[in-house]
């Protein structure tokens, strides 16, 4: 046993050693149960950020609590529809704080899939954690700090394997990569992309030649009628405008309040998502019918000359300018219950 | 239990100590295993139908969801396993663990702690750490 120990100390040390120097270093995992603890961190006025992975990488923690005078809680999370936790902070009768959330429309409106099981799988974990899960995940993170191969998405043996380059049956419906490790997590959820992926390079062609297939709605199942596959999606479509609209409604009427972000998209995703979900469209719609404010990045120039190197996220320098340039007008709508909205030209 | 109910039926019958009523009763222990593993593993009973379901041909539809690396390295377990529980069969692990050289069984459980390590996953690496 002692020999068995020694032998799998010094191949965890090999490994330790080849995955720095692939450019792995010690960052958090961000696991359900890391979002759960911070979902505990909400008190009733709060100041709450929540929506996808652009929330989570352009927005800093510290630059908003400078400007706002209250450190956010980052509830954002990465591939995930913003709806399921601002169902969750409506239904905390507690909650009466202000949410920033960052709608990525493709995501915020996706009937269901990835995006709405991302949410639910961290509320459903908050709600039904265990202490051993607790405790496993704060032994986890003092890990985590420590040794660059825990990475649960990229160096997990089944990660590995994934690697193997075997062919895949004709027809097989396998979903499409999801980007590798580019970004570090801290214990309040913050995200940093790394400098690597910040520079050109093979890992930001790979991240970012990765997202076109992502953002791209997999074809409608063969044995539904398209007539009605397609009904069914407009369906929850509609609904989802109304459930948030009654969400916000919600928040507003215990004096809390929510504003909606547009964040920073660049290149060929930029055009694909302009093509998908015109801002005239799903966007207008959701503030007229939610009567929350929003900020929509291309309507100041000082927030639309950003660029995202890898097409959908700020490194990790721009995000501090891009807050500090934020932060004016999130006290604007804050303070003012709304009145950026109806002043800009970000409303209808 | 299957195996002993299945004994307990046929009795001393004569086909009971071939080899063939043997691998019978393996692969019949392994199939009821695999619709226990359903209820022990799935979320809800919902989740559960499904699959049993699929896994007796009575699902509508049957969409190839699962990669080649997927069916590969389940098959390959699955094999081992059955494999390991055939060799198994009449003596208990202590006795074999005893009978293998010092060299493999060390590199047995180096293998083991490593996969371990390598499966991470903050708890839920393996589903038997959870209790």
């Amino acid at each position: 046993m002692l020999t068995a120990s020694l032998l799998t100390l010094a191949a965890a040390t090999a490994w330790e050693i080849r995955c720095r120097a692939w450019g792995y270093a010690p960052s958090l995992n961000d696991t359900p149960d890391l979002w759960a603890e911070r979902r505990n961190a909400v008190e009733p006025n709060s100041l709450v950020i929540i929506g996808d992975s652009r929330a989570w990488f352009d927005l800093d923690l510290d630059e908003i609590e400078h400007g706002l005078n209250r450190r956010p809680v980052q509830l954002a999370i990465p591939g995930s529809c913003a709806y399921p936790v601002l169902a969750d902070l409506a239904d905390d009768k507690n909650f009466r704080g202000t949410v920033i959330c960052s709608v990525v429309p493709l995501m915020f409106f996706a009937p269901g899939g990835p995006p709405l099981k991302n949410a639910m799988d961290a509320i459903n974990r908050r709600k039904a954690q265990t202490v051993a899960q607790r405790a496993s995940n704060e032994l986890g993170m003092l890990l985590e700090e420590h040794i660059a191969f825990l990475k649960q998405d990229d160096l997990t043996l089944d990660a590995l394997l994934d690697r193997l380059p075997i062919p895949n049956r004709a027809g097989a419906l396998v979903g499409p990569q999801l980007p590798p490790y580019f970004e570090t997590v801290d214990r309040e959820r913050r995200a940093r992309m790394f400098s690597l992926c910040a520079t050109p390079g093979p890992l930001q062609n790979r991240v970012k030649h990765g997202w076109l297939p992502l953002f791209t709605p997999p074809p409608p199942p063969t044995y539904v009628p398209h007539e009605a596959f397609f009904n069914g999606m407009a369906q929850a479509i509609e609904a989802r405008f109304r459930d948030a609209a009654a969400a916000v409604r919600r928040i507003r009427a215990r004096g809390g309040e929510v504003v909606f972000v547009r964040l920073p998209v660049s290149g060929e995703l930029k055009t694909l998502e302009d093509r998908a979900t015109p801002r005239a469209g799903p966007w207008n719609r959701l503030l007229r019918e939610t009567g929350a404010p929003g900020i929509y990045f291309e309507d100041y120039p000082e927030l639309a000359r950003f660029n995202c190197p890898e097409w959908s996220h700020l490194s990790a320098p721009d995000s501090i300018v891009f807050t500090q340039r934020l932060v004016p007008y999130l006290r604007k709508v804050i303070a003012g219950g709304g009145a950026l909205a109806s002043n800009s030209r970000s409303s209808f | 239990m299957f195996e002993r109910v299945v004994k307990a039926l046929t009795g001393d019958a004569v086909f009971s100590h071939t080899l063939t009523r043997r691998l019978l009763l393996g692969l019949g222990t392994y199939a009821v295993i695999c619709f226990a593993w359903v209820f022990f593993r799935a979320s809800s009973f919902e989740g559960a139908a499904h699959l049993i379901k699929s896994m007796v041909g009575a699902a509508a539809h049957g969409d190839a969801i699962l990669t080649t690396r997927e069916i590969l390295q389940v098959s390959i377990v699955i094999a081992l396993l059955v494999l390991g529980h055939w060799v198994m069969r009449d003596t208990d692990l202590e006795t074999a663990v005893a009978r293998v050289p010092r060299p493999v069984v060390v590199t047995l459980w180096t293998l083991m702690l490593g996969a371990i390590i390598l499966t991470q996953g903050n708890g839920n690496a393996f589903i038997y750490f959870q209790f």
